[in-house]
Order: C-alpha cells, then sequence, then structure tokens
C-alpha cells in the first residue's frame, strides 16, 4: 500500500537540526537562571503547567495517529483532504479543527502525517485555523464579550478560514501532482 | 462469506497493529524534541510579558491598537480563555475593541512562538505563508467584527 511513503522529505528536518531548537531553549533558561533566577523558575513552572494541560490533547492526537495508521490509507486521506477534494474538504477541514482541542502546536505531527499522506495545504491551513472556533469555551468568550459579539467573530472567522484554504491551495497550486 | 469477514478484520491483525504503533511512535517522536522547546518557550513569554506591560502600550488609536493588538496576539500563546482574560482586562483598561478582537483571534491563528514546530512538521513555506496570510486576515476580522456589532447595536 505505500504507507508512509508519499512526500517523506517536505518539510522534514534531520533529528540533529529539530534539536537544535529546544537546545537553544534550555540554553536561554541557563542564562536566565544565571541573571534572574525566580524568573527562570517562574518560567519553569509556567512550562510544567502547560505541560500538563497539553497531556491529555497529546495523548488524543496519538490515538488518532495510531487509528489513522492502523485503518486508513494514503489515497483515501488524499481524496477527503487533498488538493482536489474542493468544497468537501474545506467542510471536512472546517469541522474537524473545530472540534480538535488542545493546543495548536499538539496537532503539527498529525498535521505532518496527514500532509504527507497527501493532504492538500488548504485544508490543513483550514483546520488549524477553525481551531480557533472552541464550542466549549463560547460561554466564556460570552461572558466577557457578549452573545452579538461572539456571533460575529465566529461567523467571520469561519469565513475567514475558507479565504485562507483557498488562498493557500491557490499559493501551493505548482506542487499539484499530475 | 467466511473469507470476505476474515479480509474486512485482516487490519486488526498483530503485525499490523504492531506496524501502526511503532509508525505511529515514530511520527511522533519525531516531533517531540520541537513539542518540548515550544513548551519552554511559551513557559518564557508567559514568565517575562505581565498583561500590565501589554496594556501600557496601546496608545488609543484605533488602527495603530488593532496592529498592535495583532502582534501581540502572534507573539503570545496559550489556552484561548488566557487570550478573553487578557482582553477583558484590557477593555477595562480603555484599550479598543478592535485591538481586542485582533488579539483573541492571532493568539490561535498566528503562532510566532510556535513557528520552529510548525516549520518542522509542515515546512518553512507553508508555516511562513500560513502565519502571515492569518496575520493580515486578523486586521479586516477585527474591524469588520467591531463595526458590525456597532451597527447591530444601532
Amino acid at each position: 500500500m505505500n504507507r508512509g511513503s508519499g512526500r517523506e522529505a517536505k518539510g522534514g528536518r534531520p533529528l540533529k537540526r529539530i534539536g537544535f531548537f529546544p537546545a537553544l531553549v534550555l540554553l536561554f533558561y541557563g542564562i536566565l537562571y544565571a541573571l534572574a533566577p525566580n524568573t527562570a523558575l517562574t518560567a519553569l513552572r509556567a512550562s510544567a503547567n502547560i505541560s500538563i494541560a497539553i497531556g491529555v490533547p497529546l495523548a488524543l492526537v496519538f490515538v488518532v495517529m495510531f487509528v489513522l495508521n492502523l485503518l486508513v490509507r494514503p489515497p483515501q486521506i488524499a481524496g477527503l483532504f487533498g488538493k482536489g477534494a474542493g468544497a468537501r474538504g474545506m467542510l471536512l477541514s472546517i469541522a474537524a479543527g473545530i472540534i480538535s482541542m488542545g493546543p495548536i502546536f499538539a496537532w503539527y505531527p498529525l498535521m505532518k502525517k496527514v500532509r504527507e499522506e497527501g493532504a492538500g495545504e488548504g485544508p490543513i491551513a483550514v483546520f488549524l485555523y477553525n481551531r480557533a472556533v472552541k464550542p466549549i469555551l463560547l460561554p466564556v468568550m460570552i461572558a466577557y464579550f457578549g452573545w452579538a459579539y461572539v456571533v460575529i467573530v465566529t461567523i467571520l472567522t469561519i469565513l475567514a478560514s475558507i479565504a485562507l484554504g483557498y488562498s493557500m491551495n491557490g499559493i501551493f497550486r505548482d506542487q499539484i501532482p499530475h | 462469506m467466511k473469507g470476505g469477514d476474515l479480509n474486512r478484520w485482516r487490519f486488526l491483525d498483530a503485525s499490523n497493529i504492531t506496524s501502526a504503533l511503532r509508525r505511529s511512535f515514530n511520527q511522533f517522536a519525531t516531533m517531540l524534541p520541537i513539542l518540548i522547546g515550544v513548551v519552554l518557550l511559551i513557559g518564557l513569554f508567559n514568565a517575562l510579558v505581565p498583561a500590565e506591560l501589554l496594556a501600557s502600550l496601546f496608545s488609543g488609536n484605533a488602527i495603530l491598537d488593532t496592529l498592535w493588538g495583532a502582534c501581540f496576539g502572534s507573539i503570545l500563546a496559550g489556552n484561548p480563555v488566557n487570550s478573553y482574560v487578557i482582553g477583558g482586562e484590557l477593555l477595562k483598561r480603555g484599550v479598543s475593541l478592535f485591538a481586542v478582537t485582533a488579539l483573541i483571534i492571532t493568539w490561535v491563528t498566528v503562532g510566532l512562538v510556535q513557528l520552529p514546530a510548525e516549520m518542522a512538521a509542515l515546512g518553512k513555506r507553508f508555516a511562513l505563508l500560513r502565519n502571515a496570510i492569518c496575520f493580515l486576515l486578523s486586521i479586516p476580522i477585527a474591524l469588520i467584527a467591531v463595526l458590525t456589532l456597532n451597527i447591530a447595536a444601532g
């Protein structure tokens, strides 16, 4: 089935280069600790809280990746979210973005996988954008800004995501495989 | 009939499950160092940029404040609820709804802190273009949202 082959190198990086970024951040922590230990510890505590908060979403992402690896073949992903999927692909991406949970970066491994297996740039961008629409958080947003504001911003966000999706598809059109 | 049923459940073979698990672990492990770096970087930003500092930078000019709002939303990261809380605080301090809307939208849609992770996962061109377009989109969304709200409110 040629699973996992696809665009292996696209967007990929050697592990050494991937390790450079966290090492750089750790170095910054080291310098900050030497200059202002309390601030460095506050930052570490904030990072620990974020790590705890993203535990569940990351576990969910892993489960979704496992299920996709087990059940879905690259041609199916390309069919649903590929560059030729059109309006259906966009609508599916909007729905998936809205129901997804956790921070945006928790979803990068899954997005990398579906892109390597044929998903288009537009649907991926639409998915990431619609993470701004969170039904579970709407009551909090309404409490702060009122329902009229929330309805307007939510509708505009979804419309903007569609504009973004088609823009990304247009920009990356040169990469459509023939 | 029996053969068809067996074929239908073939994906549940131990070898298929092991292979899917191994692939998932590998795909996940490739991204993990970057994710750890991003989490540490967000912690740094949260510790170094307090909400009071943000409020002091808004001047009262709607266009400039909208741009500032979009800039801060792009730099800051975390749970969207935090953007509502910060946005609510900024409104109380007299910052315009244009700026707060731009901040709330870019908080989730643009991620400078997460950019290294996005570039590693989806490629430099995709990540830079997506974030740039999202940043630009946040300005008209903020303007249209507040103007529509004002019209609706009469």
